[in-house]
């Protein structure tokens, strides 16, 4: 049982490319992202919702997460963009996490889920990022520096 | 193109960036001065670690290019949208420009 691998939650892909029509617009700042450990172990084929099992909450960083309307440096926005970069790839992107005066113990990944979805898959997960190890906070702040390639790149002309 | 109910929802919506809150974007980074080398704190990230006035600037730009464009769809406005999107990646790719190919967490204790 752990985290192993970041990805992409397929079954949610796959139902906003299909009659489903699950509307997840990745530009919306009202999506969350929390904090998992590593007692977790995603199943990106058949995980859908997000949950609070296995969640990392504590002081300044309340359990289901916090919004990416105010997760940057001063409590700003993240400003989710939908790119092409590089060429025949699309970039979902933001502005690195930065959430001051939290106190957390062992967070091992972090999740993005669509909160404000309700219908037909409510908090519709969208991506898990695996840290790799276990992050703790004392007081202090709990930044995520996203890679130059944004937090995922799909090459869609492989 | 008309405004669709759900573009004015997002726009009212108290939960949502607009409008970008540029002075507590350039506040953090006057307040929180990166160290010096020998400093007290030079084991410490720092907001510019996070953040840069290039990037606070384009973020500034992009939120009001989806907010025209969320109040007025056309293809003027979407150009615009599309096009301050890309100046904002390119801030980013700029201040990220000596990051490993991997995001990097950085858990930062409070001064013992």
């Amino acid at each position: 049982m752990a985290i192993t691998v970041s990805g992409i939650y397929v079954q949610n892909v796959v139902d906003v490319f299909d009659a489903t029509q699950l509307a997840i617009d990745l530009s919306l700042t009202t999506h969350k992202i929390a904090l998992l450990n590593n007692t977790a172990t995603p199943a990106f084929d058949t995980d859908v919702t997000w949950n609070s099992t296995n969640e990392v909450s504590g002081t300044g960083w309340a359990s289901g997460g916090i919004a990416l309307s105010a997760a940057a440096a001063g409590g700003t926005s993240t400003a989710p963009t939908n790119t092409i970069s590089p060429a025949g790839s699309f970039m979902y992107d933001m502005g690195d996490i930065s959430v001051a005066s939290t106190t957390l113990t062992n967070a091992r990944a972090a999740r993005i889920y669509a909160d404000a979805l309700t219908t037909p898959t409510a908090d519709a997960l969208i991506v898990l990022v695996n840290f790799g190890a276990d992050f703790s906070t004392t007081a202090g702040t709990f930044g995520i520096q996203w890679a130059a390639t944004g937090v995922f790149a799909i090459d869609l002309t492989p | 193109m008309a405004v669709s109910k759900a573009a004015t929802a997002r726009l009212n919506d108290p939960n949502e960036h607009f409008p970008y809150k540029k002075a507590d974007a350039l506040a953090v980074l006057r307040d929180n001065a990166p160290a010096g080398p020998e400093g007290p704190d030079d084991d410490r990230a720092t907001a510019r670690d996070f953040i840069s006035e290039d990037i606070i600037e384009a973020t500034d730009a992009y939120i009001t290019a989806q907010a025209e464009w969320l109040k007025d769809p056309s293809e003027t406005t979407r150009a615009n949208y599309v096009s301050r999107a890309a100046l904002l990646v390119e801030a980013r790719k700029a201040h990220r420009s000596n990051r490993p190919n991997g995001s990097t967490v950085t858990a930062v204790r409070s001064p013992l």
